[in-house]
Order: C-alpha cells, then sequence, then structure tokens
C-alpha cells in the first residue's frame, strides 16, 4: 500500500539579506519514514528545519503537509532546550497538551522516560543530567504529543561516538514504535544510516548557494 | 493592535502586544519630557531667551563656568581614582574561590543606593577634627599637616576638600567597577590565559596585559568608569557637604531653583537655571551615548565556564589577595560605622571644653519626630510606600522599554533601538531639579489640587528608576536564548505560557535585581522631589535627614538624631540589597 | 514606533526653540496675586506655617501650647531661609499651599507687600515696641521678633593672631584678614541682606566712602578670599571660629569674623554655661535693625487659624519667650533679654543703627542685589 506524505517540499528558496542560503529544494516525506539529511556544517540544514517547523519565513517555493491526522510538529534542538526552573518531569510535561489529573501525567511520563532509559529520573534536577541523558528527556517531551512529524537538528552532535549510536538506534525504535514520521539532519554518514530508513543527500535535493 | 470595547456602558481598550508597547513607550517619553520641556518654556518666557540664547550666554552667567570647570575636573576625578581604586579589588574578587562571595559583594554594592546625604554625614565624620583621618594625620577638612603643607607648596585652594570629595565619590562608584568587572573575569575561561603564557606575545605580565587583559577588561573598566563620571557630574550632597567653597552645575541650579521661573522676580535665578541646565543636559546626553555603546560592546559573551568552575582553577585567594579585598570592605564600612557610632553620641560643651557622652537621645528624637520634622517611623513609612509603589510602576514599564529596545535591534531597526535606548536614560541626563521644576510649574499653574496628592512624588521617582531598570534588564535579554521561546511555540504552549516559561523564567533573577535597584533608589532618593516637598507634605527619610542636617546645630542632639535616621535608611537599603544578590547570576552583565 | 518618536521629538525641539504665542507669554507675564484671583486649595482644618528654621527644639512647646489651647492641627512646611519663604510665596501665589507666613524680615517684606502676597491679619496686639513698628507699621504683616544685625568676630583668634580689632570696615579688606571673613548670601539669608542694607548705609557717610563706594568694598572684600555662603547656618556654624559650629560636624573654620546678631555673643554664653570668645563688632552705621514679621498669606484656606496664631504668637504671655524660642529679643514694650548664662551680659546693644526705610529698600534692593553680584561674583 502506498503510504501518504506527511510532507512535501517543493521548489524550497532561502536567502538571507542579500545571502541565498539554499534555492530549489525539494523532497517528501512518507507516513511513518524516518529521512536522513546528510550535508556538510553551514549548508542550510538548520535553516530548513526551521522552516517547515515555522520559525522561518518561505520566500520561495512551498511546503505541504497532509490535512489528515495530526497537525502538530515536534523539534529537537541540537542543544537541549531544558528548563533550568523544572525538573525532568516539569520538562517533559510541558508537551503534554491534554489535560488530565497530576496522577494520570505522572505516569504516562515516568512510562515514557522508562522507554528511553530514564525510569526513575523523573525528580532530577535537569542541569544534573548529562549530555545524552538531557536529550533523551528532549525527544521524550516532543513526542509525548502524537506529532506527524518530528523535526531532529543534529540532536546528539555533542555526544561521544558510542552514545550516539546508541540514542539514534533507540530513537529509530520509539519512532517506528509510534509510527511517527522523521526528518534527522547530521552530518555523520554513520549515525544517519543508524536511524534513518532512506538518506538523503544535501547536493542531491537543492541548489546550494557557492 | 488596539481594541475599544463597550461593556455596559464603560468603555474598555484592550491592547495587543504592538499596542502595548507603543502605549508604554508613548507614556515613558511623554512622562520624561513633559516636566522638563514645561520648564525650558516657562524659563524661556520669563528670561525671553532661546535655547541657543540660553546655551550661548552660559559663560555671563554668574558662577557657571566656575562651576562647570570644577564639575568636569572632579568628574573626571573621581572617575579616575574609582577605577584605581575599585580595579584591584575586582580583580582579587573575580579571581579566587572566597568563601561567602555573595555577602560580600552585597555589601560592597550598599554604598551605590546609600543616599549620598547620609554619605555625606559618614564622610564629614570620618574626615572631621578628631576624626579617624586626621588622627593619622591626614587632615582633610581643616588641612593641617602633610595636607595643608601640600596646599602651601601648591597652591591650590583647599585640596583636602577635593580629596574628599573624590574619596567619596570613589566610594559611592566602587561597586560599578566590581559588578562590570566580575562577571566577565570570574567567568573567563583560565585556558586563554594559560594558553597567551607559552606564547611570544603573553610570556611577561606586561605582554599579558596588553594581549589579553586590556582588550578584555577595557570595555568594562571603561563602562564603569563612564558611568562613575556620570554620577559624579550630577552629585549635590557630597559637594555641599564636602567642597562647600566649589560649586557644581547641579548645586549651583540647587540654589536658584526655588526662585526660578516666576515673571519677573529673580529673572537671574531664571537665566542661570536655563543656560546651566541645558549645558548639563547636552553633556549628560554625550555621556550616556558613550556609555550605551561601551556597555553594547562589553555585554558581548566571552566565555562559557561556569563561575564555579573558574574560581575552583585559581583557588582560594592569596594574602595579597584577601588585603586588597580586606581594604575594600573596611574603606566601604567606615562612613556607615562612623555613622552608626555618632548617632549614639552627644556632644556636651561648657568651659571645661567638649565632652561626648553615649545617649540613646538621638534614637529617642528620630523616632518620634516634632511638629517641624516628621518622625521616623512614619516617614519610614512613607517612603516604603512610595517605594513600593514607584517599583510597581518602573519595573513593568522599564521592562517593556528593555523588551521593546530589544525587540527592534532583534528586528533589524538599529537605529529605532539606539534612539529609545538613549531616550530611556534621559531622565538621568536632565537636572532632577528641573523634573520638579516642571511639575511644581505645571502643577501650580493648572492643577493646583495636585498638591494635595499623597503619591505625587513617585513620579520622579519613577523617572529616575526606569532607567536602571532598562539598564539591568536590558543586558538579561541579550543573554536570552530565542530557542526557548521557540521550544514553547513548537510545543503548542500559549503565548502566556510560552512568555512565562520562555522569558520570564530566564528573567527573575534580573528582574530581581532591578526592583531592588528601583526599591533602594526610591528610599534614598532626595534631589528630584525637594522642589515639590515645599508646597506639600511628603516628607520620607531622606527629606527627614536633610531637614535634621539642614537645622542649627546648637541643640546638640540634632546629630546624633539625623545619624539615627541616617543608620535605619542604611540598615533598609542594605537588607534590600542583599535580597537581591542572593538572585544575581554570575553572568549578569548589567552592571549593577 | 518610528512615527510616535518622530512627533515627539518634534514637539520637543518646538518647545525647546521658544515658540509660543503672544497669548502664552502674556497669560504668564498676567499671572500675579494683585491682579488675578488666587486659587484657595480645600480646608482640611489644619494650619499650615511656611518657614524657615524658626521652630526646633525649645520651641516645639510654643507650637503645642497653641495645639493645646485651640486644638488646631499645625503643620510646617520648611524652607532653607528667610529668602527661600519669598521664592516660596512667589512661586505659588497663584495657588498657595500654605497659610501663614512666619520669617520674613523688613528686607523681604516690601517685595511680598508689593506683590500682594499677603491680607489683612485684623490683629491689634498692645504693647508692642516702638523699634519693631517704625519700618512698618500696617495691616498686612506683624512683627514677632527683632534683633541688631551686625558683625560678630573671635576675640580669642585675633588675640592669638595679633590682629586688631577693625575700626573702619575698610580694615577688612586688609591682607591680614584674607581668608578670614564669611558673609551669608544676601540674595538668600536674611542676615545677609540686612548686612547689605546696613553696608549702603554706612557707605552714605562721607568719611567711609573715601575709598569707594558700597560695590567696591563689595569687590575688595571679594578680593580679599571673603568666604559667600547661602545661609547664616552655613557661614556661622561651618567657617567661624568663635561661635558654637566648632563642635559640629562640617566645621571647617578659618573666618575670625561673620555676619551675625549683636545678641550672638550672649546667645553662645546661654547655651555654653556663661562662656564665648564671640564678641560684636561696634562700628557705627555698620548694622541693620531687623524685625521679623508674620503674616496671613492671600490665598490661605485657614485664615481664621492663622489670624489665631498671629494673635498667640504676639500676645505678651508667649511673645516675652523670644529670646529662649528664637534667640531673638521679643517685640513686647519692657521685655529683655534674660539674665540666665550670661545670656543679656555677653550680648551687645548698638548705638547707631541703620535709618533705611522700607520705601528706600523696596525701590533699590533689586539693584543692590544685582550690583552685589557683580561686585563679589
Amino acid at each position: 500500500m502506498k503510504k501518504k506524505c506527511v510532507l512535501d517540499v517543493i521548489e524550497l528558496g532561502k536567502r538571507f539579506a542579500d545571502v541565498k542560503v539554499f534555492e530549489r529544494l525539494s523532497f517528501n516525506v512518507k507516513d511513518g519514514e524516518i529521512v536522513a539529511l546528510l550535508g556538510p556544517s553551514g549548508c542550510g540544514k538548520s535553516t530548513l528545519l526551521r522552516m517547515i517547523a515555522g520559525l522561518e519565513t518561505i520566500e520561495d517555493g512551498e511546503i505541504v503537509r497532509s490535512k489528515e491526522g495530526r497537525q502538530s510538529i515536534g523539534y529537537v534542538f541540537q542543544k537541549p532546550i531544558l528548563y533550568p526552573h523544572l525538573d525532568v518531569e516539569g520538562n517533559v510535561a510541558l508537551g503534554l497538551e491534554s489535560k488530565m489529573s497530576r496522577k494520570e501525567r505522572k505516569q504516562i511520563i515516568q512510562d515514557e522516560l522508562r522507554l528511553v532509559g530514564l525510569g526513575g529520573f523523573s525528580s532530577r534536577k535537569v542541569e544534573k543530567l548529562s549530555g545524552g541523558e538531557a536529550q533523551r528527556v528532549a525527544v521524550v517531551r516532543a513526542l509525548l504529543n502524537q506529532p506527524s512529524l518530528l523535526l531532529l537538528d543534529e540532536p546528539f552532535s555533542a555526544l561521544d561516538i558510542a552514545s550516539r549510536r546508541k540514542i539514534a538506534q533507540d530513537t529509530r525504535v520509539i519512532l517506528h514504535s509510534k509510527n511517527i514520521a522523521a526528518i534527522h539532519v547530521t552530518h555523520d554518514p554513520e549515525e544517519a544510516e543508524t536511524i534513518a530508513d532512506r538518506v538523503l543527500l544535501w547536493s542531491e535535493i537543492t541548489h546550494s548557494n557557492e | 493592535m488596539i481594541g475599544v470595547f463597550d461593556v455596559s456602558s464603560t468603555t474598555v481598550v484592550v491592547l495587543g502586544e504592538r499596542g502595548l508597547r507603543s502605549f508604554v513607550v508613548a507614556l515613558f517619553i511623554l512622562g520624561a519630557t513633559i516636566p522638563f520641556a514645561y520648564a525650558i518654556l516657562r524659563l524661556n518666557q520669563v528670561t525671553k531667551w532661546t535655547a541657543l540664547d540660553a546655551v550661548l550666554r552660559f559663560p555671563s552667567v554668574n558662577g557657571a563656568t566656575e562651576a562647570l570647570q570644577f564639575t568636569l575636573f572632579e568628574a573626571l576625578a573621581s572617575a579616575l581614582l574609582t577605577i584605581v581604586i575599585g580595579l584591584p579589588v575586582a580583580w582579587c574578587l573575580s579571581r579566587y574561590r572566597w568563601r561567602r562571595v555573595r555577602i560580600v559583594r552585597a555589601f560592597l554594592a550598599v554604598p551605590f543606593v546609600t543616599p549620598a546625604i547620609v554619605a555625606a554625614m559618614g564622610f564629614l565624620s570620618l574626615i572631621r577634627d578628631g576624626g579617624l583621618l586626621s588622627k593619622i594625620g591626614i587632615d582633610l577638612r581643616l588641612e593641617t599637616g602633610i595636607v595643608g603643607t601640600f596646599a602651601e607648596l601648591s597652591g591650590w585652594n583647599h585640596p583636602g576638600h577635593f580629596f574628599a570629595l573624590i574619596l567619596a565619590h570613589a566610594w559611592f562608584n566602587l561597586s560599578l567597577m566590581i559588578r562590570f568587572i566580575e562577571p566577565t573575569l570570574s567567568t573567563l575561561d583560565p585556558a586563554w590565559e594559560e594558553q597567551l603564557s607559552v606564547l611570544p606575545s603573553g610570556k611577561s605580565k606586561m605582554k599579558r596585559l596588553r594581549t589579553l587583559w586590556v582588550p578584555i577588561l577595557g570595555p568594562a573598566v571603561l563602562c564603569a568608569g563612564a558611568l562613575s563620571f556620570l554620577f559624579s557630574f550630577t552629585s549635590f550632597a557630597l559637594v555641599k557637604w564636602l567642597t562647600p567653597k566649589n560649586n557644581t552645575l547641579e548645586s549651583l541650579m540647587a540654589e536658584a531653583g526655588s526662585s526660578a521661573g516666576i515673571a519677573g522676580y529673580r529673572v537671574d535665578s531664571s537665566e542661570l537655571i536655563y543656560s546651566v541646565a541645558l549645558i548639563q543636559f547636552f553633556i549628560l546626553l554625550l555621556t550616556l551615548a558613550i556609555t550605551g555603546s561601551l556597555q553594547k560592546r562589553y555585554t558581548r559573551r566571552l566565555s562559557l565556564l561556569s563561575e564555579q568552575g573558574v574560581r575552583e582553577h585559581h583557588g582560594p585567594p592569596t594574602y595579597k589577595a584577601k588585603f586588597v579585598v580586606g581594604l575594600g570592605l573596611v574603606f566601604t564600612a567606615l562612613p556607615f560605622l562612623s555613622t552608626l557610632t555618632s548617632s549614639f553620641q552627644i556632644r556636651a560643651v561648657s568651659e571645661r571644653g567638649v565632652q561626648t557622652e553615649w545617649t540613646l537621645e538621638g534614637w529617642k528624637k528620630a523616632w518620634t519626630g516634632d511638629l517641624s520634622t516628621m518622625g521616623v517611623n512614619e516617614a519610614m513609612l512613607n517612603s516604603v510606600i512610595y517605594a513600593f509603589a514607584t517599583l510597581l510602576i518602573a519595573l513593568p514599564l522599564g521592562w517593556i522599554l528593555a523588551s521593546t529596545i530589544h525587540k527592534l535591534d532583534k528586528r533589524g531597526w538599529k537605529k529605532s533601538s539606539r534612539c529609545l535606548d538613549l531616550f530611556c536614560m534621559l531622565p538621568l541626563a536632565i537636572s532632577a531639579l528641573m523634573v520638579g521644576l516642571g511639575v511644581l510649574l505645571g502643577g501650580l499653574r493648572w492643577y493646583p489640587q495636585m498638591f494635595n496628592w499623597f503619591f505625587l512624588p513617585v513620579y520622579p521617582h519613577v523617572l529616575l528608576t526606569v532607567p536602571f531598570v532598562v539598564r539591568v534588564m536590558l543586558p538579561a535579554y541579550a543573554t536570552l536564548d530565542p530557542r526557548y521561546t521557540e521550544q514553547c511555540q513548537l510545543l503548542n504552549m500559549s503565548p502566556v505560557r510560552t512568555w512565562y516559561h520562555g522569558t520570564l523564567m530566564f528573567l527573575r533573577g534580573p528582574a530581581v535585581v532591578a526592583g531592588s535597584l528601583t526599591l533602594a533608589f526610591s528610599l534614598g532618593e532626595f534631589g528630584a522631589s525637594w522642589l515639590l516637598v515645599r508646597s506639600g507634605s511628603w516628607d520620607t527619610l531622606s527629606i527627614v535627614i536633610d531637614q535634621l542636617m539642614g537645622r542649627p546645630m546648637f541643640d546638640p542632639s540634632i546629630y546624633p538624631t539625623a545619624m539615627a535616621a541616617s543608620t535605619m535608611l542604611m540598615l533598609l537599603t542594605f537588607g534590600l540589597f542583599f535580597l537581591a544578590e542572593r538572585f544575581r547570576e554570575s553572568s549578569d552583565r548589567s552592571g549593577f | 514606533m518610528k512615527s510616535i518618536l518622530s512627533v515627539l521629538c518634534m514637539l520637543l525641539c518646538a518647545s525647546l526653540s521658544g515658540c509660543l504665542t503672544a497669548e502664552q507669554l502674556a497669560d504668564i507675564e498676567n499671572e500675579n496675586a494683585c491682579e488675578s484671583t488666587v486659587q484657595v486649595r480645600d480646608s482640611d482644618g489644619t494650619l499650615k506655617i511656611l518657614t524657615y528654621d524658626i521652630f526646633q527644639g525649645y520651641s516645639n512647646e510654643l507650637i503645642e501650647q497653641f495645639i493645646n489651647q485651640t486644638g488646631i492641627q499645625v503643620e510646617i512646611i520648611r524652607t532653607d531661609d528667610a529668602g527661600g519663604i519669598l521664592d516660596q510665596m512667589m512661586l505659588t501665589q497663584m495657588a498657595p499651599q500654605a497659610d501663614l507666613m512666619l520669617g520674613l524680615d523688613n528686607t523681604y517684606l516690601p517685595t511680598a507687600l508689593k506683590n500682594c502676597l499677603l491680607v489683612e491679619h485684623n490683629i491689634t496686639p498692645e504693647n508692642l515696641t516702638q523699634s519693631s513698628r517704625d519700618f512698618y507699621d500696617g495691616d498686612l504683616a506683624l512683627p514677632f521678633d527683632e534683633g541688631d544685625v551686625c558683625l560678630n568676630y573671635d576675640e580669642d583668634a585675633l588675640q592669638t593672631s595679633n590682629m586688631s580689632v577693625p575700626t573702619s570696615l575698610w580694615n577688612l579688606t586688609e591682607p591680614e584678614w584674607n581668608g578670614k571673613l564669611a558673609f551669608p548670601s544676601p540674595i538668600t539669608s536674611s542676615p545677609g541682606r540686612a548686612f547689605l542694607v546696613a553696608t549702603y548705609d554706612y557707605f552714605t557717610e562721607e568719611t567711609n566712602s573715601e575709598r569707594g563706594n558700597m560695590s567696591a568694598w563689595w569687590q575688595a572684600i571679594a578680593d580679599n578670599g571673603a568666604i559667600f555662603t547661602s545661609g547664616w547656618t552655613e557661614s556661622y556654624t561651618t567657617y567661624y571660629t568663635g561661635g558654637y559650629g566648632e563642635y559640629t560636624e562640617g566645621y571647617i573654620g578659618g573666618a575670625y569674623m561673620t555676619v551675625s546678631y549683636c545678641h550672638s555673643p550672649g546667645v553662645e554664653a546661654y547655651f555654653a554655661e556663661n562662656y564665648t570668645h564671640s564678641t560684636s563688632l561696634m562700628l557705627p552705621k555698620s548694622s541693620f535693625h531687623q524685625v521679623e514679621y508674620t503674616g496671613v498669606i492671600h490665598g490661605a484656606a485657614e485664615i481664621d487659624a492663622a489670624r489665631q496664631f498671629i494673635e498667640y504668637l504676639t500676645s505678651p504671655e508667649v511673645n516675652v519667650n523670644m529670646p529662649e524660642y528664637n534667640s531673638m529679643y521679643s517685640v513686647i514694650e519692657g521685655s529683655d533679654l534674660p539674665e540666665t548664662n550670661g545670656y543679656r551680659y555677653h550680648s551687645d546693644t548698638i548705638n547707631t543703627a541703620t535709618s533705611i526705610t522700607d520705601d528706600i529698600i523696596e525701590q533699590n534692593m533689586e539693584q543692590w542685589l544685582l550690583d552685589w553680584q557683580d561686585a563679589t561674583q
């Protein structure tokens, strides 16, 4: 059965002032598919993700999202954006949109944390977390409300090789189990291969500024 | 966006974010300029001078040129002395792992918010005949001994008074040096220094000074120096008491202030105020512009290291560092201790001579007051009410202004951002006297009932504290990571929750600092409301102290009474500042 | 945002450039209590007294007694000096905030009268001294104390420095007096202004004006390092070496002579258990008889209360205590300084006081002040 597209990027272009970042960029992502975008540093990968998330304006081309099903987008930044005034549970709870009792909320969060190997971390202060633990929390939070698409902006780049592999594998498992499509941006080919169903080279999908 | 709704015959105006910002900016601009503009207008009519005439005729105004020369000289000397005294203290405090560094910092910062008249009395009691300094042979008041010899040899008239003044200014502004330098030094990666020391251009201390420390600390030092210049330039109470034979521009205007703006009466006073106020305004505007651009350079991030890590690296303080910081603490404490001690002493004069006796009479009289002077209990209540009223207005006002400046800058409207930034500092450039004069003249002309408003003094308090709120919040906004707000938006949080988690939680520390500064400045403020005080009854603790000190001193209980009131104000200020220090982060680059 | 800023900048520039219509100009110039209606503030039952440092310490009981007798609450609005009282009255003449004026003397009173700042007090006290009524005897102000303003000098300092007591004001311009004189400014201080008037009178004598007139003398004094202060308190307590100032904070000293009252040495002795080294310089025509007045302010809200206070203050039972309350002579005929602690003994009485009238002061004071400013700055 042909899977529907959750995202279609068509001839997308972006410039900052007089500088053209990229132009005529096109690709798509299917429902439940994990796509890795592989490209060198500074080529515009983060800018692309920010445009998809609505954090940057679109000058040329268009981004088409499926109108069926869930509409929310999850985003995991390169640096774990965890709020220092909240503990792990508090940070994860920010990703919960629906109202529920405290007990229910607590239970859901604990279950999700267990999935990423952070069972028992609920009341830990975020400044006490390692880099890998912090990114796992960020991933859990982003997935909590079942987004239609998860955007990962080089989230594991600050970790050592072994940790990167492990977390990439775990993330792939979770995404597939929840049937959530994702775009994972990286400059590491091995990481791309580990996490993705399909790897796209930046040079193949765009005409960048040289 | 501005929406107007009629809800059961009550009109409700709903402002969107942009509408709110525009309203706040307009409110502040009008609030800051109207009193000044009205005072200028009035002086224009009374003197028949245009603003240009007033500027050009400055040299012909009695005492103006001498006052300008003295003001520039003492402000520059004060700024330099502040750097000379403050830099070593700041350096030593920043480098090492000190126990209770927060308490030390809080204590060193208290002079900055101490009422000037309290500081003046503290220094007077230090330098007087028989005071601590004269006991060690440095007679700055009567200028005997070394100081007298220096005066004779140099031909300088009253150098002792001048040194006392710049010393007092350095005492006041010491915390500026620490507040600007410490955040930079205490988080600077030690690897920078270590790396340089193994390179040819960093092998010697001199070379490292030139290559590393001057470029890194230079903007901070210059920024602190520029602000010291600004505050010393507008000094009044210290000048009045420590160098009574000299006038600064501010003290010159203060003398003429109560007779200005009246048609056909004392036109010379109006001419003086008009001319001097404009010259002072332009000089201060220039200083503020320079300070603003220096502060922008200074707030660039230099390091990602934690303060704790850097201090751990340098280890516990050396003996030299302890000595330097110890001297700084003693320097800070001396006027306070002197004031406290004086509040318990009363003089008894007879043919046998002068005796000093210990007494609680000063405290008793201060507490109850008399018909001429409000009791401290009542004055303190007034001060606290005004301070909190000022806080309720100045903090949100200044916060929104800082946020607006930041937003304008981020959107590329650099000139507008710069303009608004400078405008927010305008009340510091306008003489406090002019603000008071404008409010007074305007009120008398159009709405004398305002003299029955208990909260009228809050107006000049707000004008003078908003610039400090902006100066604290603006660097905090500059260090905000926008991704925290973006993350909230991506998590579909409401605008209110987004602001709460993405902005407020990161700015609550600086907000507490700004709030405490606002409270402290309002508590100690006097200059802006002294004109208004004559026409109403809004006695605050600062005004009570000034009234007491202005009395003829043949009643020996007056002085200890004033000192008791001063001590209470000091303790209140110190308490607020200690509270602020608990919330201040090491990365705070506001300078306060 | 930008447009708001531009409009406001334009407004500010317009105001600074002085663009006002002739109508607005006339509007401001015509604002005076003689020609326009004065706005009376709402009455709240509290008598507001505009004064300088009159009430402190001992004289709190004077006010307390009044409150106890009448039940009227009193609030003091303090200015720094007598000049401040007149300034405040002029500033608020169209909407006065006080009811009663206390402390303008006979050098400031003419200006207040000319500008219609006072109204009838309707009090006719008995037994006032002739000297307190010579200058002004109208119904707009009543005297409540008086004294002779003259120069005081430190006897001990002159002796120690081998200096002779001056026999002419011109002696004070000689090198041995360089930096040893302190004068309160006649612009802001009533004793300072009184002394200025005295110098005018002094130099009308031919023998005194051979070397120069009043302006020439003041210029010579300024060139000789004289210290000028804004108020009497500063010159007397900060600089004068003969008074109690040397025991107070802020004292600098250095001035062997200053302007005060001929009875000031008596006041010193009174507070210092019959000890003083200050005395008055008894030069003919170098002093001025000062009378201090009280009056109801034009536009007062509490006129009755103000009149009650005037009646109280000028009543013999209260006024005879002026030497203790305010360190000045009472205006009640037959009263004198107390003998306690050598108050009377150490007070000097002047033989020849100046004879300047209120008309002369009213016509010339502005010019004298300008001449003084030009001469001393």
